[in-house]
């Protein structure tokens, strides 16, 4: 356990020292600053627009970050030979993959604790700031965590940081997407379609769940289910990544 | 490969992974349940369905989405031009705007007002349209509700219970276009009946606009007040 928080924690470091990385962050600190100026033309909903616009400006950003991040990780370890190091010093491939995924997982509460403290402090002075921005903001993370385990799977399992790189986006624009995966395969009775729509759309995270930011009405949702459904969901995607990654020639 | 095969069976990450897929599998009918409370709580009608509102819709930026139309809806109302293209435009923003976000109530009242009380508009037809939509999805709202009895009795001349409506939204609100309206209506009252209770309520709410965050409306109010001192003198 002390093995994985500490490759964690390293990769944690050597993300905050990424120069792609800190760049997406300053360009996302600057965006939220740039959503105030909208409270000059949003007449009288300015508080509100500054809100919705600057949580998705945070989530798509560090979305941004996370997609290259957890998508070039292990390929840029293996190709700097660094990787070497780590599994050479009683580290095993399952302790330095739970290790990676823990690490991103820091940068992306990391990243929403500092543009969304930006933008809480924004929210604050609006009068703006409630319970809701605070839930919005951790169901970000979280739906972003998710991501980011499914990033390096892909990475593992394409070998190509291109391939990888748009293996992931897809997965976050159809996670989006399942409840009209479900649409379709309801009118395709009888079909290998249908199988094959319904496999993915249990296979499929289900983002638009987890979209708190975006939900109309809040109240009736079971959110105890979808915090289990995320956790079973990161579990075997890292599991997945642990027996690819075993299998794997470095 | 036989040996790769038989490696994988004897690994009990192996089971993880299906023990958490048949967990998944399970917990899906549950999750499909609340997707239905979601689907259920969205826009019902396909008034607003455009490429663009789609996409949002799916891509799970609604709110985003309603944010810049808001604002463009806004521009729009501020810009003024051809007033049969601003009533089109109006009308289809507000459209899409319910369409992503039915519960946002500052679009039928403020689109549903410029619709129906500005004198160049005067759409009582399509105001009483964005109106009804808001009532159908937000019915316990009373604001919305008074507006609407406003702009029905607006389009049957009928001040009294006109005013009467307008003031409760304009006590619940103190939405600067209609306080406006308001006082005017009154001061209007009383140079024609010259009752003072009149002169004394248009002083209210002129009064109300001096307090307003936009420039021009306290401007208005500023004036007015100015003018009917002088009056009140005399």
């Amino acid at each position: 356990m002390k093995k994985i928080l500490t490759i964690g924690k390293y990769t944690l470091k050597e993300n905050i020292s990424n120069k792609v990385f800190n760049g997406i962050l300053y360009f996302g600190v600057l965006s939220i600053f740039f959503t105030t100026l909208l409270d000059e033309v949003a007449l009288y909903e300015g508080g509100r627009v500054i809100r919705d616009s600057g949580l998705f400006f945070t989530e798509f950003l560090i979305m941004l970050i996370i997609v290259y991040i957890s998508s070039t990780y292990v390929i840029k370890a293996v190709t700097e030979k660094s990787i070497y190091l780590v599994l050479t010093k009683a580290v095993t491939k399952s302790k330095y993959i739970m290790g990676i995924n823990l690490g991103i997982i820091y940068s992306v509460f990391c990243n929403v604790l500092v543009m969304g403290g930006i933008l809480g402090i924004i929210l604050y002075i609006q009068g703006e700031f409630d319970w809701w921005y605070i839930r919005a903001l951790f169901f970000i993370g979280l739906k972003l965590s998710i991501l980011s385990s499914l990033g390096i799977f892909f990475s593992i399992i394409s070998d190509s940081a291109v391939t990888s790189t748009i293996f992931t986006l897809f997965t976050y624009i159809l996670g989006h997407g399942v409840m009209e995966i479900k649409a379709i395969s309801e009118k395709l009775t009888g079909t290998v379609f249908q199988w094959i729509l319904d496999l993915l759309y249990i296979i499929l995270p289900k983002f638009n769940l987890l979209n708190y930011k975006d939900h109309l009405i809040t109240t009736d949702i079971n959110y105890l289910l979808i915090i289990g459904y995320i956790i079973v969901y990161i579990t075997c995607v890292i599991t997945a990544t642990n027996i690819v990654f075993q299998r794997k020639r470095l | 490969m036989e040996k790769d095969v038989m490696l994988l069976i004897k690994d009990s990450k192996l089971y993880i992974v299906l023990g958490c897929l048949t967990l998944l599998f399970f917990l899906n009918p549950y999750l499909k349940k609340e997707e239905d409370i979601l689907l259920k709580s969205g826009y019902r009608k396909t008034d607003g369905m455009t490429q663009n509102t789609l996409f949002l819709k799916i891509m799970g930026m609604k709110k985003v989405g309603t944010a810049f139309i808001w604002i463009d809806q806004i521009l729009t109302v501020g810009g003024g031009g051809d007033p049969e293209t601003v009533i089109k435009k109006i009308k289809n923003n507000s459209d899409k705007i319910s369409y992503l976000d039915p519960y946002f109530l500052t679009n039928y009242n403020f689109s549903g007002s410029i619709l129906g009380l500005i004198r160049i508009y005067k759409r009582f037809d399509l105001a009483s349209e964005i109106y009804e939509k808001g009532i159908e999805y937000n019915p316990d709202d009373l604001v919305l509700k008074n507006y609407f009895a406003g702009i029905m009795a607006a389009s049957k001349n009928n001040m009294d219970a006109l005013l009467i409506n307008f003031e409760r939204v304009v006590n619940n609100t103190k939405d600067d276009l209609l306080t406006n309206m308001v006082a005017y209506l009154y001061e209007r009252r009383y140079k024609k009946l010259k009752d003072k209770k009149d002169l004394e309520k248009a002083l209210r709410y002129w009064g109300m606009l001096v307090e307003s965050k936009d420039e021009k409306y306290k401007e208005i109010g500023i004036r007015k007040i100015q003018t009917l001192i002088i009056d009140k003198k005399k």
